[in-house]
């Protein structure tokens, strides 16, 4: 496991975010602390609703906190160091696919969307995009958006991922298939991930640490470390027991909330 | 340069996943839906004419009340030079009125857009403008301008900005903030937002505005000229009128349709080759529109 022996990437600490309604105030996230080292992989596991967006909006910096302090690298202003991929794909529907994933670094300037381009290219074979990098969004599936998306992210090259829930329109195989390219991209480019999902095996398949939300307000239940990912076994009796305790967790907090 | 030079399979990954299309129609707007639309329309303004042509000889109406279609063919025909001299005055008034209906549509639309006091100050005023009849300002420009060319340049422009400005407005509003989210934690500047982002997001709302613009620009230009002019179709179609030669003034229409078509035409076109995208995305079941 790797050590939490230098500076924190990402730390967040006394978070409190509400909105208000009509209908008076929605308390959405709670007391929310918790330091993200560099190269950790962290997923974020809770239920619908529990504000999981709403935390990595805050952490990219789209968001006010209502209370309490997030410092990325060690500085108030995290923007330059974090590429976020919301819920929704937020393809350009005007631009090909190809001209979808070199958005950031053409935003850099030129010459760095040129320097880009075949990265780009060695990402859309991996993801099976390549014959589709003509295509526009409207003629792609839900998946194939996603996935562009995902490469998109990639493509912004920061040190801080947030990933907010990057295979949620995607079949079970292409979801294996994915979830290792991106470890890969972790492994080999030593990212810092915050990876949003709802698919427990998932969380316990990727990430280093799994952190637990509660319902609505959200508040940390549990931070809970695991194997490294390719260490774990997913038929095995461990992570088997693992899966049913997050779960029950989950549920435990769930009841409490009621 | 960036392109890889292979031509994607598009078609053929696409027709694999096997969506299913009703046997017979594969395509909702096919050749056949095309031919429907040229052949009834075709089909119906000749059996008008017919009908028309008919009355006129059953009655034998007179001609200084309705002549029949072919005695206004046979007039466009005769006075070519004469109705081809009155189009061409039309269609440069048209031309230069209807781009600068378009620049200052655009620029009002953009300087509404960023500066919220300018459009709180403008909106009502620019709504409450149209509806001061054009016939109204008709005879002020000509008081103003006179009986030349800069009148009707004036009124076709007048005509024209409107919708540009309230769709280019309306489509620049409409971007997606989610978006704008996006390109901000990419670092973008507000200049690459509105370059990269905001103006082709408003791109389809703008060409419904020309769209609308193209079809009413023609109208402009007529209403100056009916004021006072010494040219153009709207000058020939009332003095043709005052002298009851009531063919030549169906003549006159007859050359004025076809310019709001045309730039229709034109307009559509252009929509075509400039927003491929938008035709795909309204092949979807799910609209493609920024998610709103
Ligand atoms: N801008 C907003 N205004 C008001 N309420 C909001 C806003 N954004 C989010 N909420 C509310 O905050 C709560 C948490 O939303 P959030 O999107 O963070 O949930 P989530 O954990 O990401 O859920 P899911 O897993 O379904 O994506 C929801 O109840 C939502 O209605
Ligand atoms: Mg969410």
């Amino acid at each position: 496991m790797k050590a939490v022996s230098r500076a924190s990437a990402l730390e967040v600490e006394g978070l409190h975010k509400s909105y208000s309604l009509r209908t008076g105030v929605l308390s959405v996230l709670e007391d929310v602390s918790f330091a993200v080292a560099p190269g950790e992989f962290v997923a974020l596991l809770g239920p619908s609703g529990s504000g999981k967006s709403t935390l990595l909006n805050i952490l990219a910096g789209l968001e006010r906190p209502g209370r309490g302090t997030v410092r990325i690298g060690g500085s108030a202003a995290g923007l330059p160091l974090i590429a976020y991929m919301q819920q929704k794909d937020l393809l350009l529907p005007w631009r090909t696919l190809w001209d979808n994933v070199l958005l950031a670094p053409e935003i850099r300037s030129a010459a760095e969307r040129e320097r880009a381009a075949e990265k780009a290219r060695e990402w859309l074979k991996a993801f099976h995009l390549f014959e589709f990098r003509h295509a526009y969004p409207a003629q792609l599936s839900g998946g194939m958006r996603q996935r562009a998306a995902l490469i998109r992210t990639l493509l912004c090259e920061r040190e801080i991922l947030l990933l907010d829930e990057p295979f949620g329109a995607v079949d079970a195989l292409t979801r294996r298939r994915l979830q290792r390219h991106l470890l890969r991209v972790w492994e080999t480019l030593d990212k810092t991930v915050i990876l949003v999902t709802h698919d427990v095996e998932e969380a316990i398949l990727l990430a280093t640490r799994i952190v637990l939300l509660s319902s609505r307000p959200g508040r940390i239940v549990e931070s809970i470390d695991v194997l490294p990912p390719h260490s774990v076994r997913p038929q095995s009796a461990e992570t088997f027991r693992l899966k049913s305790r997050i779960l029950e967790t989950l549920e435990q907090s769930d009841a409490a909330a009621l | 340069m960036l392109r890889p030079s292979e031509s994607p399979g598009l078609t053929a990954p696409r027709s694999s996943a096997g969506t299913a299309e009703p046997a017979g129609r594969p395509w909702p707007n096919g050749r056949g839906a095309w031919l429907g639309q040229i052949v009834y329309p075709v089909a119906l303004v000749l059996s008008l004419l017919a009908a028309w042509e008919g009355v006129v000889r059953v009655f034998s109406l007179p001609r200084y009340i309705l002549p029949a279609p072919s005695l206004v063919a046979l007039t466009l025909w005769e006075k070519w030079p004469v109705f081809a001299a009155h189009t061409w005055v039309t269609v440069q008034e048209v031309a230069a009125g209807g781009a600068l209906g378009i620049a200052v549509g655009l620029c009002l639309a953009l300087a509404m857009f960023f500066f919220a006091p300018l459009e709180k100050a403008f909106y009502p005023l620019l709504i409450t403008s149209q509806n001061v009849p054009v016939f109204a300002i008709a005879p002020l420009l000509v008081v103003w301008f006179g009986y030349g060319f800069l009148p009707k340049v004036l009124m076709a422009a007048i005509i024209v900005f409107f919708p540009i400005t309230v769709a280019t407005l309306d489509g620049l509003k409409r971007t997606d903030p989610d978006l704008v989210r996006l390109f901000r934690t990419m670092g973008a500047s507000p200049a690459q937002i509105l370059w990269k982002l905001r103006l082709p997001a408003a791109m389809p709302a703008l060409f419904s505005g020309l769209k609308i613009s193209a079809i009413y620009s023609t109208i402009g230009a007529v209403i100056g000229e009916w004021v006072g002019a010494g040219a153009g179709l709207g000058y020939l179609m009332l003095s043709a009128n005052a002298q009851l030669r009531v063919a030549e003034v169906f003549g006159a229409i007859l050359c004025l349709t076809p310019i709001g078509l045309t730039l229709l035409g034109a307009v559509v076109l252009a929509e075509r080759v400039l927003l491929p995208w938008q035709r795909l995305a309204a092949r979807e079941d799910e609209p493609l529109e920024p998610h709103p």
